[in-house]
């Protein structure tokens, strides 16, 4: 089973992906939820290093995974790639 | 990036060590961490019986796993506090896991070993609840520990765990604490465990990669109570220092390790026996069974773990 439903389908049970939980950002390259809040990103590539920076991930408490592969920092997203950043801990 | 050891594609950065490793490399670097853990501190040796307390976060099924797949004897005990919800939904996990594993697995539930749940508990008692929680749960693992005829408790306190308690230890300056801080609590007296934290140089990113990888199925909730909890803060301020200077971590844990004799243990002197329990205490009677007192408002009759009799 890919990885990245394997974890949303354990987020979803346990009620976890809810505004009130974030603990975890989904990736979709035109619409991204962070933290609970859907946002719109307006780019066709982009680095894991530089999705961690620009939404102040420190890399050392988060891992990038893609259809169930975990990513290093030098990876790039494409355009239509689902992204799961999971933290360490939960934020809040 | 490509996997220093074979050049296979990368999937983890590991600033600290200076490499980058594919999924069988990896997998194979923690094993190899945590039995040089095992080694080096002198934790447990294979033909111990080893139990291992699996509250069914990442951290401690990733070391049933662990354990399991290097060949120790394991056993699982899980507490089920009850936490309306929460503590269903993670005893729910544990039993999953253990199943899939046929492995053995030991639960009790606070219920039935005290009569109530851990927030009725803390609503008649004085504490705050996750030094409560954190007590009562003690406790029992090592009263379980010792009923058992178990030699060494395993817990999954990672790198991170162990740095945010020794920060916070050196904040206080907490002498007593930071004597006592190591990956092994050797067994000082005949009815306690030795306590082992074969995870204690692996840092949590590393054992979630870990738990990913194998696809373990964990119960990521965070407990309604923890919020604000102090450990949080300093696991924040460790994990910027490593950002800025990759290996901070381990080298301040490890490095505590190398001078940890400065710190005169006194407590371990003061050791009694509880006067209700019989359990190891520094007072006349231990913080659980007073605990117990002031939940019921009469003294309470502990049962003999040697003869089971009330």
């Amino acid at each position: 089973m890919p990885q990245d439903n394997l974890v949303l389908k354990n987020l979803q049970k346990q009620g976890l992906l809810t505004a009130s939980k974030p603990h975890v950002i989904i990736l979709f390259m035109i619409r991204i939820v962070i933290d609970g809040e859907e946002q719109q990103l307006d780019t066709k590539k982009m680095r894991i290093e530089t999705l961690l920076r620009r939404f102040h991930i420190n890399p050392e408490t988060a891992l990038a995974l893609r259809q169930g592969e975990l990513l290093t920092e030098d990876e790039d997203l494409l355009e239509g790639d689902v992204c799961i950043i999971m933290r360490t801990t939960a934020e809040k | 990036m490509k996997c220093k050891k074979c050049g296979n594609k990368a999937v983890i950065k590991l600033r600290a060590h200076r490499i980058a490793l594919c999924r069988e490399d990896f997998l194979s670097f923690v094993l190899n961490r945590v039995q040089q853990t095992i080694k080096r501190y002198k934790l447990f040796v294979a033909k111990e019986r080893v139990v291992v307390a699996v509250s069914g976060g990442k951290d401690s099924l990733t070391l049933f796993d662990i354990l399991q797949r290097l060949g120790y004897p394991v056993e699982g005990f899980h507490i089920d506090l009850g936490i309306d919800g929460f503590s269903n939904r993670a005893r729910e996990a544990v039993e999953v896991f253990f199943a899939k594993r046929e492995a053995p697995l030991h639960i009790r539930f606070l219920r039935e070993e005290v009569g109530a749940g851990m927030r009725e508990i803390a609503s008649q008692v004085r504490r705050p609840l996750c030094s409560l929680c954190g007590l009562m749960r003690r406790y029992i693992m090592n009263r379980f520990a010792w009923e058992k005829r178990f030699s060494a408790l395993a817990t999954g306190h990672n790198l991170d765990d162990e740095g945010a308690a020794l920060l916070g230890n050196l904040m206080r300056w907490q002498i007593g604490y930071l004597a006592r801080q190591a990956p092994v609590l050797p067994a000082i007296y005949p009815r306690l465990a030795k306590k082992a934290k074969p995870l204690a140089l692996l840092s949590e990113r590393e054992v979630l990669a870990y738990c990913i990888l194998r696809a373990i199925e964990y119960h990521d909730e965070q407990c309604p109570y923890a919020k604000g909890a102090t450990s949080r803060s300093n696991k924040e301020a460790l994990n910027l220092l490593e950002y800025y200077s990759p290996g901070s971590k381990i080298r301040f844990y490890q490095e505590f390790l190398k001078h940890q004799g400065i710190f005169p243990d006194s407590a371990s002197h003061d050791l009694r026996e509880c006067s209700m329990c019989g359990f190891l205490t520094n007072r006349e009677t231990c913080q659980f069974c007073e605990i117990l007192e002031q939940y019921t408002g009469s003294p309470v009759p502990v049962r003999d773990s040697e003869t089971g009799k009330g």
